[in-house]
């Protein structure tokens, strides 16, 4: 009886690793659409760099310009939305990125909450901040995407 | 010695420790507080119920050690992937930190339910709050009872034969049936106690405590030691010295004015200790060599 029920735990356990690993690889996204330029920066943290932990700046996290991603040009698929074009720009280019299904925490290891405490990554498109969240804001091509860290709020406009 | 102490000192004592390893992050405070409660717990108890609590303390830090990952993305030090998951040394060696903070506090509890007895409780707590050093006198008292308890009823359904050949799930229901059965006896046990306690004068108004303990000169000398150190080694600590972070990766530990800290620290938290070796030594000493 012991056993079985150890042999049970076992196999779902391997069975809830591989769905993780194939949920991870299957990543259609379908046909090429268009294209549309994306820039990551932190220029806010510039001004206000007495409140960051002491962790960002002791690691040099903060680049000196602010800029951690230089406006690129993606390719974007049928599937895309703004959030995995953020994650596939930062696969590319080594960018450490923490970020769920729905919510970016973290850009280079810059977390929300860590240069005062209403800070945090906010986008824009084309200079607007929509209403959705990235997760959700679909691409038609041609549009020029910016993620950018908060400190103070209304400090972005 | 220690017996003898003021049980008011010793309270005070081992506060300041246990709200020193509560709040600290630095890996060099962690493992002195782990090391000189283990050391203390040792002399206490004897070596073989220190190895069964350190047994149960490694069960534990692994348990969170391994829990943490699953949630803190976090770290600079990737170790590997499972899935679209990253597991980082930071988050690892965080878990690690976090079970030792929990598993030390667990420990000092230890040494502070060695330390102060039930009547030494109702002692500090009968002045000012008799009902509460009443309560907390029977509850500490339950907990070993309640155990030999369990056992007896446990051994009694052993000794009817009920386990032999039952399933894992059978035996599951027996173990809810002598927990209910434990919980019947003591909710009898308490209608019994508390009876008793009404007719021994408990409830009464102006009830005052007996306590044998005496406030001398070293319970004045430690006392004033323990706040004194206790309260500059937490506010240094507010003050940022010895201050550690995880993420984005491990602060590295220079030895600058903080080093301070650490030695006020391994200082006040032996205090008990080296007040127990030197016990021993003048014992062995003083011993007659007729």
């Amino acid at each position: 009886m012991k056993k079985k029920f150890w042999f049970v735990l076992a196999i779902i356990l391997c069975v809830m690793i591989l769905a993780v690993g194939m949920s991870a690889c299957s990543d259609n996204l379908g046909a090429k659409v268009g294209e549309v330029t994306i820039a990551i920066d932190c220029k806010t943290i510039l001004q206000n760099r007495d409140k960051a932990e002491a962790g960002l700046i002791d690691n040099k996290l903060i680049p000196s310009d602010g800029i951690i991603l230089k406006e690129s040009i993606v390719d974007i698929f049928e599937k895309d939305n703004v959030l995995t074009v953020l994650k596939r720009i930062c696969k590319q280019n080594k960018i450490h990125i923490d970020a769920d299904s729905s919510y970016v925490k973290a850009i280079n290891h810059i977390y929300e909450m860590s240069v005062g405490e209403s800070s945090g990554w906010l986008y824009f498109v084309d200079g607007l901040q929509p209403n959705v969240g990235a997760n959700q804001y679909k691409l038609k091509g041609g549009e020029k995407i910016v993620f950018a860290y908060t400190c103070v709020v209304g400090d972005l406009k | 010695m220690i017996e003898k102490q003021n049980p008011i000192t010793i309270l005070c004592y081992l506060f300041f420790v246990i709200f020193i390893t509560m709040f600290s992050t630095n890996p060099i405070m962690l493992g002195i507080s782990f090391v000189s409660g283990i050391l203390l717990y040792c002399i206490l108890c004897g070596v073989k119920k220190t190895l069964v609590r350190l047994g149960y303390f490694i069960i534990f830090v692994a348990i969170i050690a391994i829990i943490n990952p699953i949630f803190s993305r976090q770290g600079m030090t990737q170790l590997f992937w499972i899935g679209e998951f990253v597991v980082t040394l930071e988050a690892l060696l965080n878990g690690v930190a976090i079970g030792v903070i929990f598993g030390s506090v667990i420990i000092w509890f230890g040494v502070l339910n060695v330390l102060l007895c039930s009547d030494k409780i109702i002692y500090i707590f009968g002045k000012f709050t008799p009902k509460i050093g009443t309560i907390l006198s029977i509850a500490l008292g339950l907990f070993p009872k309640y155990i030999v308890q369990y056992r007896k009823i446990d051994n009694n359904l052993k000794g009817l034969g009920l386990y032999d050949g039952a399933s894992f799930l059978s035996k599951v229901k027996l173990k809810m049936h002598t927990l209910s059965t434990l919980i019947t006896w003591s909710v009898e046990g308490a209608v019994l106690l508390s009876d008793n306690m009404s007719a021994r004068g408990y409830d009464l108004k102006g009830k005052r405590v007996y306590g044998k303990y005496t406030f001398g000169v070293a319970d004045g000398i430690l006392l004033i030691v323990s706040l004194a150190l206790g309260i500059s080694i937490l506010v240094f600590m507010g003050l940022g010295s010895g201050s550690f972070y995880y993420y984005p990766t491990f602060k590295q530990i220079v030895w600058d004015s903080s080093v301070w800290i650490y030695f006020a620290t391994l200082v006040f938290m032996n205090i008990l200790v080296v007040i127990n070796l030197w016990e021993g030594a003048k014992w062995q000493f003083l011993k007659s060599k007729i």
